[in-house]
């Protein structure tokens, strides 16, 4: 699905995306399709069943986001990481 | 602020007000390869900091994979005699598969001239206005 599908087939409406198809053009993740992992009506409940699946299922791309956001502006910044011996 | 080395790794102090509510994280990374400065999900539940409509939200993408963040405003964050108010900082997933509270960033560290000095293991800021 687009994000604006998205938007009016789940209004009003806490949700955890998955990214399926995404690229990243000057600093914005740009997500040219995605699916509904689930959706929930406090913004706590989804995020703690985000951790619960980022930990699972690390690299799956996901986000928590409200579906009344106009567009899916996601800004992409890079971190060097921990390097442990 | 003495500075103490964990699996080789620098990580300081941190407190943090919101609200009516404080809490000291004890193990937060002193991170030069980070822009900015984040705490994990966890903790910020606590706090109320939970996602909003309006949050900035990132993709932080870097070696091991990617995250989630979001950006929250908090109301003190406290690092020894350096006192920061409404500061910015980013919110994630931050599991690495060790102990770790949050990560202190450049954002921070340029913010307040912060000097690390690993041979005493002490960090510390030569500006008298970054000072409690």
């Amino acid at each position: 699905m687009h994000w604006q599908e998205v938007k009016k087939s789940y209004p009003s409406k806490w949700l955890i995306i998955e990214a399926i198809g995404a690229t990243t053009e000057d600093k914005k993740r740009i997500i040219n399709e995605l699916t509904v992992v689930d959706t929930f009506d406090d913004s706590s409940i989804a995020l703690k069943k985000y951790l619960h699946l980022h930990r699972e299922f690390p690299n799956r791309e996901m986000y928590v986001i409200h579906s009344s956001r106009p567009e899916l502006d996601i800004e992409e910044i890079k971190w060097a990481g921990v390097r442990r011996p | 602020m003495k500075i103490k080395i964990k699996d080789r790794l620098p990580f300081v102090e941190v407190k943090l007000l919101h609200g009516d509510k404080q809490m000291s994280l004890a193990n937060v990374l002193v991170d030069t390869g980070s822009g900015a400065t984040l705490i994990s999900a966890d903790i910020a539940l606590s706090f109320g900091l939970q996602p909003e409509l309006e949050d900035t939200i990132y993709r932080v993408h870097g070696v091991g994979g990617s995250e989630f963040v979001y950006e929250k405003s908090i109301d003190r964050i406290e690092v020894g005699e350096i006192i920061m108010e409404d500061f910015k900082l980013q919110i994630g997933a931050m599991d690495y598969g060790f102990e770790i509270d949050g990560i202190l960033g450049v954002d921070f560290l340029i913010a307040n001239d912060v000097v690390l000095d690993l041979g005493k293991l002490i960090l510390y800021t030569d500006n008298e206005e970054s000072r409690c």
